[in-house]
């Protein structure tokens, strides 16, 4: 999207041979961190509010607590490890995709062999560029599992609360991750 | 030496006391029924009994160790000496039966995983689910699923196991085979339980000793004969399954329906 918006906003400056630069700044530190933070916390973030929550009004929770096992070791814990080493393997998988299929467009569109376009572009991104967007990513594991678990403990009452749960964890881990990532562009520029 | 000491406990929710001043205790090789009409309080008092919920004044020990005294994780270490059947399981959803009785051994024992695999054999094939070990608790009846929990409180070998309810939910033939469950645990394991109920037939056939909770108040701990001798008109009600007279005061009725202040 963002190499195909960018073409045609460049194209009015007749400058479409920058996109490289557009896709350079963009997708390592701000594009491919945000989505996977976004898409991790749509998809996982709800799965862990609702598991948790079921756990409660299940009573595995008491179940766990009666047996002498902190729930805290035996469900937060994991998650939270998961999604410590999967959402930065996310980022980077997210870098490889986006950077190839932006590489594979823009290459077409300016009539360029797709290995000499993806060299120019892998050569303006530098290695702090991709550890910036890893560590959004592990910073974005932490907000997604403790908001999520926060959730998913504070569930009470039955399903209806679960459901209402669930939305909420959802709605507040993207906006959070949103209002980190911009923090994030604003402390950069200091 | 007892097993639980309960002393002047006195426990509720948000201020609102449902527990008040009681006391009791249960020694090596007893059933201690903890019976009660619905709202006595009885599951307020397990749940202080089992460390899920610690009492606002007296104290519950454990082995001769206040159970609430120091940080979680002593908490923790002290329930990891006692076995715990909920009501409706409480298994983990996730996991095999095996699995779910293997738990309590993975998590809190330095066990070799064949030594663990043999107990949690025993255990199973003692609650007699060992064919359904590979099965998810979402697979299996009530009656199995209860007996899966008490495999499950079975599994560190305690000396003491609390059961919430066991017969409740369940046709009279698999709650009587229930009961009977309870009766060999204490038999052949030299295990004392201590169980929450509200069956009648269920209380008389498997209780060592009984304890009747009424509107937060213990009012009889005895055998079942002394229960049954009782001229307490309240145990009376409960035994006989009759409902007390309610005392109509005309002017709390009005007051009540008319949604005027106390007073």
């Amino acid at each position: 999207m963002l190499a195909i918006q960018g073409m045609q906003t460049l194209s009015i400056f007749g400058a479409e041979q920058f996109i490289n630069v557009g896709l350079a700044v963009s997708i390592p530190k701000e594009f491919s961190p945000l989505i996977v933070g976004i898409v991790v916390a749509g998809r996982s973030g709800s799965q862990i509010t609702s598991r948790v929550g079921s756990m409660g009004l299940n009573g595995e929770i008491d179940g766990l607590t009666v047996m002498g096992i902190a729930p805290h070791r035996f469900v937060d814990a994991p998650t939270l490890l998961g999604l410590l080493v999967s959402v930065p393997i996310l980022v980077v998988i997210g870098d490889f995709a986006a950077l190839g299929l932006a590489g594979l467009y823009a290459s077409t569109a300016l009539g360029m062999s797709f290995h000499a376009f993806m060299g120019q572009l892998i050569d303006l991104i530098s290695l702090a560029d991709y550890l910036l967007g890893i560590s959004k990513g592990v910073v974005f594991a932490v907000l997604i599992g403790g908001i999520s678990l926060a959730f998913g403990r504070s569930v009470a009452g039955g399903a209806d609360d679960l459901g209402r749960k669930t939305t909420s964890s959802v709605v507040v881990c993207i906006a959070t991750i949103i209002a980190v990532d911009a923090l994030y562009s604003i402390l950069g520029q200091l | 030496m007892s097993l639980l000491r309960v002393d002047q406990l006195t426990g509720g929710y948000n201020g609102h006391v449902v527990i008040d001043r009681c006391s009791m205790q249960v020694d090596p090789g007893e059933v201690v029924v903890i019976m009660g009409g619905s709202g006595s309080g009885k599951s307020t008092f397990l749940k202080h009994l089992i460390g899920l919920k610690p009492p606002m004044s007296g104290s519950v020990e454990l082995n001769s160790e206040d159970l609430y005294s120091g940080s979680m994780n002593d908490r923790y270490r002290r329930l990891s000496h006692i076995g715990v059947a909920f009501q409706m399981g409480s298994l983990v959803s996730s996991l095999s039966i095996f699995d779910n009785v293997a738990l309590p051994l993975r998590e809190t024992t330095d066990l070799p995983e064949d030594v663990i695999e043999v107990m949690v054999r025993l255990k199973l094939e003692f609650v007699e689910l060992l064919d359904k070990q590979n099965l998810l608790p979402s697979e299996l009846s009530g009656g199995m699923l209860k007996r899966a929990a008490v495999a499950r409180a079975l599994a560190r070998d305690p000396k003491l196991v609390f059961m919430d309810e066991p017969s409740a939910g369940l046709d009279p033939v698999v709650a009587s085979a229930l009961d009977d469950l309870i009766l060999k645990i204490k038999d052949a394991l030299g295990v004392s339980v201590v169980v929450v109920t509200h069956e009648l037939e269920s209380a008389f056939k498997i209780a060592s000793r009984i304890v009747v909770l009424d509107r937060g108040f213990i009012i009889f701990d005895g055998s079942v004969d002394a229960i049954r001798a009782s001229d307490n008109p309240r145990i009376q009600a409960l035994i006989n399954r009759t409902a007390e007279p309610m005392a109509f005061d005309a002017e709390e009725y009005y007051r009540r329906i008319m949604g005027l202040p106390e007073g």
